[in-house]
């Protein structure tokens, strides 16, 4: 969802292989502007739990809103961050809720797509994806959870109405034991999309 | 081509690679193109091509899987994945395009006319078919139900592929088969068939007209979206598919 630009001669133009996690997004005459992805809870840096694992519970999804009123303005990069207590090395978790579209792949269908992706691997990602059409929740994928990762994907689906969609979404990350913090998460809305079937 | 090439390095196993190729592709759907293209109405294919040159993920791909990334078509490495599983018999009964087959008349022309044609892809030498890359990051969604079925195809005709390597392939495969639409101008797959068994689609062309309208004689293609490396079967004579596994 980046900024899409036209560079070098005319009629070139950057492919859609620059579209990545950023939150910031334009308007278009169908979809609409929302600006910022997620609102993130996260620990700051030293403000952690004991880095032996032990006794420490996870944080736990947070609950799916019943209406898309897309919330609080959040940072334009909402990334999280944990770093490694003997090396100092840094994994950046950016999260993603992509626009509502009609699949391409299963006919009369919209999905939403909501992504982690971490520049390290960690222990576990939870994510969750919702849509919303109109308004009210009208799809929720529950949470699903995937292990020693460095990404997850959760996705909302149901059969295509013409209306306008948004797209939500909640992660919890679970960094390695020598990771401080271990624990990160967040949910928000993405951009609507009027999807005509 | 900066998402496609900020993912794992050099030294990675070639599948991390081609999943992460395939999880940037999915990312341009109808609706996220239409918004970063706002305000454009199409483009040539030789601007589309002369951008996709410049991907570096798609060149290293390219030297180990040059079938995948730009041609010829592997017939006999061909993978299909029913979602969910099909009983062999309903398959034969298929979805084929060629003039045989009631589902020719179709309702509406489009580049993927529903419930016509058998999708298929590669089966590389190291990893998992990117169709099957794809459905696992769906893994438990009921948009793609389980169990998966995933079959061999066998050639067991001539196959006459046309081969589709670059967004200039993709616009002269439209000049020879046209067909208007509301949308923009598909491919006649009809007419298609009476030439050839199927097309293949190379991943550097998938990046290459992925949810573009490209400028065509007398218009503009309709979007396309494939992902993923992608043969469409438009012949029902061509190959004999085989259940090798099921997951569930």
């Amino acid at each position: 969802m980046s900024e899409f630009a036209l560079s070098g001669r005319a009629g070139a133009w950057h492919r859609p292989t620059d579209l990545g996690a950023s939150t910031r997004l334009r308007a278009s005459v169908n979809v609409s502007l929302a600006v910022g992805v997620f609102a993130l809870v996260s620990l700051q840096p030293g403000e952690a739990f004991a880095a032996s694992g032990a006794g420490v519970s996870a944080l736990s999804d947070p609950l799916t809103p019943a209406i898309a009123d897309f919330g609080p303005v959040v940072p334009t990069t909402a990334e999280s961050t944990s770093t490694e207590s003997t090396t100092g090395s840094v994994i950046t978790c950016q999260p993603d809720v992509q626009y509502p579209h009609l699949s391409s792949h299963v006919n009369g269908t919209v999905n939403v797509v909501v992504t982690v992706k971490c520049t390290g691997t960690v222990d576990r990602i939870s994510i969750r994806a919702a849509l919303y059409r109109n308004g009210p929740l009208v799809k929720d994928s529950g949470s699903k959870a995937v292990t020693f990762t460095r990404s997850a994907q959760n996705n909302a689906a149901e059969a295509c109405n013409i209306a306008d969609y948004t797209g939500w979404g909640s992660w919890v990350v679970t960094f390695l034991s020598n990771y401080t913090p271990r624990f990160l998460s967040g949910s928000g809305f993405g951009s609507s999309a009027h999807i005509n079937c | 081509m900066g998402a496609l090439d900020s993912g794992p390095d050099d030294a990675s196993p070639d599948g991390e690679r081609f999943l992460h190729a395939v999880q940037v592709m999915q990312e341009a759907t109808n609706t996220s193109m239409e918004a970063v293209l706002s305000g454009a109405d199409s483009v040539s294919a030789d601007d589309a091509d002369e951008v996709v040159r410049g991907c570096k993920l798609l060149r290293d791909l390219g030297e180990r899987h040059h079938n995948l990334t730009a041609g010829p078509l592997q017939a006999e490495r061909q993978v299909w994945v029913a979602v969910p599983a099909r009983e062999q018999a309903a398959l034969v009964q298929a979805l084929y395009v060629d003039g045989a087959h009631p589902h020719q008349q179709r309702e509406r022309a489009l580049v993927k006319p529903p419930g016509i044609g058998l999708y298929t892809s590669t089966q590389p030498v190291d990893c998992e078919p990117p169709w099957l890359m794809y459905l696992r990051l769906y893994y438990g969604s009921d948009i793609h139900p389980l169990p998966w079925g995933v079959y061999v195809c066998e050639p067991v005709a001539d196959v006459r592929a046309y081969e589709v390597a670059t967004a200039g392939d993709w616009v002269e495969l439209h000049r020879r088969y046209p067909e208007s639409t509301p949308s923009g101008i598909v491919p006649d797959w009809s007419t298609f068939s009476r030439e050839f068994t199927c097309v293949h689609i190379c991943l550097q062309a998938v990046v290459a007209l992925q949810g573009m309208r490209l400028r065509l004689p007398g218009g503009v293609s309709a979007p396309a979206f494939y992902d993923i490396e992608t043969t469409f079967w438009v012949s029902s004579q061509v190959i004999k598919v085989q259940l090798t596994s099921l997951i569930r």
